[in-house]
């Protein structure tokens, strides 16, 4: 008999906000994760060096998604200042 | 009866018939899935939803609805299936619903493609523990680390 031991579903979370956006924070550690793991059973000074990389790597990702936030920023109060809406690229820039 | 977890029961038999193919693009597959991935999506569902293990379809009852969120839920973005150790395991990459005002207990990840001749065959129903409540923000769902313990879907 071939017998599969289990199927199983993983347990996903759930981030729900108000009145705002996720922080960049979140993106850039779930960027950091996908990028780099590290197993729980690695011997404890590779896991040292390999959990201080995973930290240079999490901020190297977060200055590059702050740039490529103020970026998609100045597209938007371009967008706005082109189209007369002057106000609401006051508002954007104040963000 | 609410929500609970669980991998459906009519999806372990048509991964047996070789109905779903998650692969990311073209590859895997046999001649009924036309040798690339299916198309998945993940619907949101609230606490009066009936959704578990015998769940054999996409359904509306119970569905959230809301600003930001339409029936049949978004597209997921496949990650082609792995192996680690012995446990094969597949993945999906995180979903956000931007700027959206929805509450949700739950989800079902189905499988859109027409497969051996059905659409929206469920996969799996997620049970989020309590209500979840975006209100002109997001709200994201992010996958488990893709390995033999934690990934989205394992087979052991």
């Amino acid at each position: 008999m071939l017998e599969f031991s289990a199927a199983q579903a993983g347990i996903v979370s759930v981030i729900a906000t108000e009145n705002s956006g996720i922080p960049l924070d979140h993106w850039a550690g779930r960027a950091t994760d996908t990028i780099v793991s590290v197993g729980s059973e690695s011997h404890p000074v590779i896991r040292e060096q390999a959990e201080a990389f995973k930290e240079q790597v999490f901020h190297v990702v977060k200055h590059y998604m702050q740039e490529a936030v103020k970026s998609n920023k100045t597209d938007l109060i371009a967008e706005c200042e082109q189209g007369g809406y002057q106000d609401i690229a006051e508002i954007l820039r104040k963000i | 009866m609410g929500i609970s977890q669980a991998i459906c029961t009519s999806f372990k038999k048509e991964l047996l018939q070789g109905v779903h193919n998650f692969t990311n693009g073209s590859g895997g597959g046999t001649t009924t899935t036309t040798g690339s991935g299916n198309a998945f999506k993940l619907a949101l569902y609230t606490s009066s939803a009936d959704l578990g293990a015998t769940a054999t379809v996409f359904t509306t009852n119970g569905q959230s609805s809301g600003t930001g969120y339409s029936s049949g839920g978004a597209a997921l973005t496949n990650v082609t299936p792995s192996t680690a150790s012995t446990t094969a395991l597949t993945d999906f990459v995180d979903l956000t619903f931007s700027s959206s005002s929805v509450t949700a207990r739950g989800a079902m990840i189905y499988n859109s493609s027409t497969a051996a001749g059905t659409a929206n065959r469920a996969v799996l129903i997620l049970d989020f523990g309590a209500d979840k409540v975006s209100q002109a923000g997001d709200f994201t769902i992010s996958f488990p680390t893709p390995d033999a313990s934690n990934a989205i879907i394992r087979i052991a």
